[in-house]
């Protein structure tokens, strides 16, 4: 189990968003997290990457109790998130950016250039743009550049907030099969994404999140078969 | 004297006061840049970096001793209130957190008071040593010191924020203090370090013209206004564009001051902010 999540709850000075969610990922796994727009889905990896501290629950990343954690000494025990809207440094290259990815785990200088080799195995085009500015590229090279900068830190669990918003069609297939492509090299992943059916197509598991609460979890297989999955977020 | 003469001796005290209001507009830049805020108490730095020299100096501590130990004093003086005074008002509103700056920088002018009482203090140069003749103009050679820590100043700052990892993750920090954290980066530690070496600065400029002028606890207000000045016109956020700005400033005002009368120097400075601010709100050097 590399994170597993009890009776956690959280939220905004008095809302409360999350309530008492119960959610797991297994080592290897890819999990996908469905809900409509304001269901809490941003809300619960802020809690996981221990941005916001949660009111009640705890969690447990591989294997240790990190509730309270904050986010640098999670982002160092290797829970990464990339998180909605990207966050990259407009200013600052593309370089720049994915060295901040390693930020917190200074490495020699081969060992960075590794790193770097590896995110550029998997986003070439980034290679190209090393000394452009990050707030100059296009939406979807903004978007590989923060995956490739969550990817900097090293991490077993990289939490995803909707990847693919914004992105044509035919970008949204690469970056999502280049997902599918992480758990290939042990990366666990915790997804976001409003493109249903294809996180569904490319996650083991999902759980559904209505108002805070799960409201329905299984096999991914399973839960593309169900009605209500299907009318609520597939739109069939 | 010869005309040429005048205008070399103007060129060396624009370039002398120019540097200071450059150092100021930096020191305010990066407090600027990780806090979104103008600390008004820039310019009691510079005066605490002057006094507490020209003190140790006084008492016998070696020049370069009290050099360092002054900056390292106004660091710590910084980092405190940071940590102390402006911390913990991070959810208030920008408008409360000036008045917190001003409210600091009245009590550190008075605190300079106590410790100093009203006097003027002056630190001898920091080399003895007859000024060098260039074209019939005297150049002092504390101004060759105070060009030459300010441009180290400027080196050191372009390359901390260009190359060291510290310095980027500050950047990162100034323009998306959520995306820093998720990198994990501490952000109040971040400012904190901003915020000390802003201070370190502020009292630098101080220090380096303190033999140049009579530094008494209000010595700061001027420098801070005109540092102020430098970084509007140089873009609010910009280091190079206030380096300009304030090299740009204190020759316009040595030159007004020499050819016209020093009964105009702040006015036109003043009118300078002004066209600037109107004609190009976003500073002289924005490229928008
Ligand atoms: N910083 C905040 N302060 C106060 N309320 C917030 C804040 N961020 C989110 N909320 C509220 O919390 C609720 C859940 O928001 P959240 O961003 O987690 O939803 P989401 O499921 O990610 O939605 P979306 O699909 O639109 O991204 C919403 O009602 C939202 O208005
Ligand atoms: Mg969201």
């Amino acid at each position: 189990m590399i994170l597993k999540a009890e009776r956690l709850s959280a939220g905004y000075a008095r809302i409360q968003v999350l309530k008492a969610i119960d959610l797991e990922v297994k080592k290897g796994e890819i999990v996908c997290l469905v809900g409509a727009n304001g269901a809490g889905k941003s809300t619960l990896l802020k809690v996981l990457s221990g941005v916001i501290p949660p009111t009640a629950g705890a969690f447990t990343f591989d294997g240790r109790d990190v509730t309270g954690r904050k986010p640098n000494q999670l982002v160092r025990m290797g829970l990464s998130h990339v998180p909605e809207g990207r966050q990259i440094f407009g200013s600052l290259t593309v370089k720049q950016n994915l060295f901040l990815g390693a930020y917190v785990n200074p490495a020699k200088k081969e060992r960075l250039d590794d790193l770097l080799e590896s995110v550029f195995g998997l986003f070439p085009k980034l290679k190209e743009r090393l000394a452009q500015k990050a707030g100059t590229m296009s939406g979807g090279e903004q978007q590989m550049l923060a995956i490739g900068r969550g990817l900097m830190s090293q991490p077993k669990l990289l939490l995803l907030d909707e990847p693919s918003l914004g992105l044509a069609p035919l970008v949204v297939e690469a970056i999502l099969s280049t997902i599918g492509e992480l758990r290939s090299r042990g990366i666990s992943i915790l997804l976001v994404e409003q493109n249903v059916n294809a996180a569904l197509h490319i996650s083991d598991r999902a759980y559904v999140l209505e108002t805070g609460r799960i409201v329905l979890q299984g096999e991914a297989k399973d839960l593309l078969e169900n009605e209500e999955v299907k009318r609520c977020y597939l739109g069939m | 004297m010869s005309d040429i003469s005048h205008l070399v001796q103007f060129l060396f005290s624009g370039i002398t006061v120019g540097s200071v209001y450059a150092l100021i507009a930096v020191s305010l830049v990066i407090v600027y840049k990780v806090s979104q805020l103008i600390c008004f108490a820039q310019g009691e730095f510079f005066v605490f970096g002057a006094l507490t020299m020209t003190t140790l100096v006084s008492k016998g501590v070696p020049v370069p001793l009290a050099f360092f130990l002054s900056i390292i004093i106004a660091m710590a003086l910084g980092a405190l209130i940071q940590q102390v005074l402006i911390r913990p008002m991070k959810n208030t509103s920008v408008g409360a957190l000036i008045v917190m700056t001003i409210a600091i920088s009245l009590a550190l002018r008075g605190l300079a008071l106590l410790i100093w009482g009203r006097e003027s203090h002056v630190l001898p140069p920091f080399s003895r040593g007859e000024p060098i003749q260039v074209l019939g103009a005297a150049l002092q050679l504390q101004i060759l010191w105070i060009v030459g820590i300010t441009t180290v100043v400027l080196f050191l700052i372009w390359f901390f924020f260009e190359k060291t990892p510290a310095g980027i993750a500050m950047r990162a920090c100034a323009e998306n203090p959520y995306g820093a954290s998720l990198m994990g980066i501490n952000t109040q530690k971040t400012t904190l370090v901003a915020w000390a070496w802003g201070s370190g600065i502020g009292a630098l400029a101080g220090m380096a013209v303190a033999p140049m002028l009579f530094t008494q606890y209000t010595s700061g207000i001027m420098p801070m206004v005109k540092g102020f000045i430098a970084m509007s016109i140089g873009g609010l956020g910009s280091i190079v564009g206030s380096v300009i700005a304030g090299l740009l400033l204190g020759l316009v005002e040595s030159y007004t001051i020499g050819l016209i009368s020093s009964k105009f120097s702040d006015t036109i400075v003043f009118a300078l902010l002004m066209a600037v601010l109107v004609f190009r709100p976003n500073g002289l050097f924005s490229r928008s």
